[in-house]
């Protein structure tokens, strides 16, 4: 295989970098949250059942090219209004239109 | 040595100011399978139980969850004919058939203090119609078998930036 030229390679570096870490509560429907994922081009790749804090949780994770996103909504019987947790490994940008609706 | 539990927005949002101040991090990992009978039918969510509504019936949460027609547990090398107890929820010596799981637990330690965030991931059941030898003898007797999967990778791990060393360690002992 041919080896990428060097611009092209610091430019993938630079991408790999850029990768910013977040999370934050949400008070918005788990539905909205996956109809923005689904308009950046995040698929879900796992989902699993987690109990953490003593409580609940579907936990899935979304992925597009280089960034991962999961969404941690509360399952069971509960009184108190829900707060699905994101969690973001991805670039400034994502963050932001994330922050946007939750 | 002080030591901090923190929930999964906790600990993200920790990790991201050290990060954001240029510290370089090691964070440690541990995963520990257990099946310890912590789970089991009675006390899991609806969520949860509608993936066992094939061989299992609970009438709600907290109540006794029973077997809903004969079916073998693969993963415990165990019958239970119909009507058997599964879980009980009031007597919590009664546990047939637990649910196994992976513990896992992070770790990072910065001036002395060590935060964690720890979360159990249940397996997942997969039940299916297999011809089994029952233990009276009848051979070839077409039954559910009930599997327990692991987890998937991505459902165990947090996802951190490369620029967080991520150690695996057997376990974590507090001083």
């Amino acid at each position: 295989m041919r080896p990428l030229p060097i611009k092209r390679q610091c430019k993938i570096e630079v991408q790999r970098e850029a990768l910013k870490l977040k999370s934050m509560p949400s008070f918005t429907k788990v539905e909205t949250i996956e109809a923005k994922l689904a308009e950046l081009d995040f698929e879900e790749v796992s989902s699993a059942t987690v109990v953490s804090d003593g409580r609940f949780w579907h936990k899935r994770t979304f992925e597009n090219a280089s960034e991962t996103i999961t969404v941690s909504d509360e399952v069971g019987d509960v009184i108190y209004m829900r707060d699905p947790v994101i969690t973001i490994l991805g670039n400034s940008e994502t963050i932001e239109k994330i922050r946007k609706i939750a | 040595m002080p030591f901090y539990e923190c929930s999964e927005h906790h600990f993200i949002e920790n990790l991201r100011r050290i990060l954001e101040s240029h510290v370089k991090i090691v964070v440690n990992r541990s995963l520990i399978q257990h099946d310890d009978g912590k789970y089991g039918l009675s006390f899991i969510p609806d969520f949860e139980i509608k993936k066992y509504e094939t061989i299992a019936q609970r009438a709600r949460v907290r109540s006794g969850a029973y077997a809903a027609k004969p079916f073998y547990d693969n993963y415990h090398k165990k019958f239970h004919m119909e009507g058997d107890v599964l879980h009980a929820g009031r007597y919590h010596s009664v546990k047939s058939l637990s649910i196994p799981y992976y513990r896992v637990e992070y770790a990072f330690s910065i001036w002395n203090d060590t935060y964690t965030h720890s979360f159990e991931v249940l397996f997942t059941p997969e039940i299916k119609l297999e011809k089994r030898d029952l233990p009276n003898h009848k051979k070839n007797v077409l039954m559910h078998t009930l599997n327990f999967l692991p987890p998937d990778e991505k459902s165990i791990k947090l996802s951190l930036p490369k620029s967080v060393l991520v150690f695996d360690v057997k376990r974590m002992t507090r001083a």
